[in-house]
């Protein structure tokens, strides 16, 4: 094979490797990056956004928990009151029926006295002897009905107490659930503060990953630049040596090209430049 | 994005270039020598900067950068050297056909976007 054939065959392979090898290097780095990016958002799940993640939907529980537990409260109170209310209208209607009974027992002893003078009067006095019995049989009437009502209000008057002792019950049973509500909030908050930590690092250790990645896909591109300047190189070699063949006339052996000293930089990479190792990197700006 | 447009006529320095600069947040377009680099300038108005290889064959590069600068819709393209020479002749030649910056290959990535990113800025503002 001739030199130049085989300097062509070694850029073409070297240069297909290099570029494969900074193919997966891209990959490489986009695959850090994708996975940095799925990290932060279940960082960013867990420890919360202003309306998102698991911190702000406790907290929203938390709240929706409170405003039931007040309401609740405030209706026990209203309850409370009706109770104690509902007694003063029981021992109203126990005047009253006490009242009702004492104009009963008036109204018989009314119709009592209108029959002993109806019985000492004139034929008059029969018309009086009806009222009397009419007066007489309304007041027991009266006095039927006033037992009843006296029957309800004891009824009530017994439930009353019971319906307040239930109320009562319940509100120092909200208050201790509230007291453990409240020590349980404290934990979730311990724990979601925690939780929120814990995802902040996770996002600053994501956004490291990603830097070193992408500071090690540098390291390897500068390593791969190789190619080019070997490439630059042997084409510089490649070409001194047809300068060389037009000049003897014939295709030279490769010992006579080893052997050459008189073309300055044939044996060196760069051919008759070698690569400015010292200033190589350089950035000059004008 | 700004768009950047890579001229070399090494696919494995384009392609290592463009990694670089893609990485950093830009758009890379590439052209394998100076004449194809002429025509891409031509053809796309939105390309911010050129950063460009010397040793090409058809058009070089300081052929290229001669040609490019010399339409004044061009006067403000950056343009930066990216090769292995580092002859001061060269470096003033270029300099004097209006690049605006030299990179000696192999050259390290985070140098080459910094370079890239103060020159896009000298010419956004």
């Amino acid at each position: 094979m001739r030199l130049f054939d085989r300097v062509a065959e070694v850029n073409a392979v070297s240069e297909r490797e290099v570029i494969a090898a900074a193919s997966a290097v891209e990959r490489i780095v986009e695959r850090a990056r994708g996975a940095a990016i799925e990290q932060v958002a279940i960082a960013r799940t867990l420890g919360g956004g202003s309306e998102s993640g698991i911190e702000a939907t406790l907290a929203r529980q938390s709240r929706l928990v409170s405003s039931w537990q007040a309401g609740l409260l405030e209706r026990l109170r209203k309850q409370e009151e009706i109770a104690i209310r509902s007694v003063a209208h029981v021992q109203s209607i126990d005047k009253a029926s006490a009242e009702i009974s004492r104009l009963a027992f008036a109204s018989r002893i009314l119709a009592l006295n209108v029959r002993i003078e109806a019985a000492h009067a004139t034929e008059h006095a029969r018309g009086l002897g009806a009222v009397a019995t009419e007066m007489q049989r309304l007041s027991l009437e009266i006095a039927a009905a006033n037992k009843l009502v006296a029957q309800l209000a004891e009824a009530l008057s017994a439930t009353v107490p019971v319906v307040a002792q239930q109320a009562q019950e319940i509100s120092e049973s909200v208050v201790a659930f509230s007291v453990d509500i409240a020590a349980s909030s404290r934990e979730v908050e311990q724990e979601t503060a925690a939780l929120r930590s814990m995802a902040r690092q996770s996002m600053e250790r994501a956004d490291a990953l990603v830097q070193d990645v992408v500071g090690s896909s540098h390291e390897v591109l500068s390593h791969l630049q190789f190619q080019d300047v070997a490439a630059q190189g042997l084409r510089r070699l490649d070409f001194a040596t047809e300068e060389l063949i037009q000049e003897i006339g014939q295709e030279p052996l490769l010992a006579d090209v080893l052997d050459l000293g008189a073309a300055p930089g044939l044996m060196e990479i760069g051919g008759d430049k070698a690569v400015d190792a010292d200033n190589a990197g350089d950035v000059m700006l004008f | 994005m700004q768009k950047i447009l890579v001229v070399d006529d090494s696919p494995s320095v384009r392609q290592q270039v463009g990694l670089a600069l893609r990485q950093a947040g830009f758009q890379v377009i590439e052209a394998a020598d100076g004449a194809e680099g002429v025509t891409a300038i031509d053809a796309d108005p939105t390309i911010c900067m050129v950063i460009c290889d010397v040793n090409m064959p058809r058009m070089n590069g300081l052929e290229m950068i001669e040609k490019v600068k010399g339409q004044a819709k061009n006067a403000n393209l950056p343009i930066m050297m990216l090769t292995s020479e580092g002859q001061q002749s060269l470096i003033e030649r270029a300099k004097k056909a209006g690049a605006k910056g030299w990179v000696v290959k192999p050259f390290k990535a985070e140098l080459l976007v910094a370079a890239v990113k103060k020159l896009a800025v000298q010419r956004g503002s």
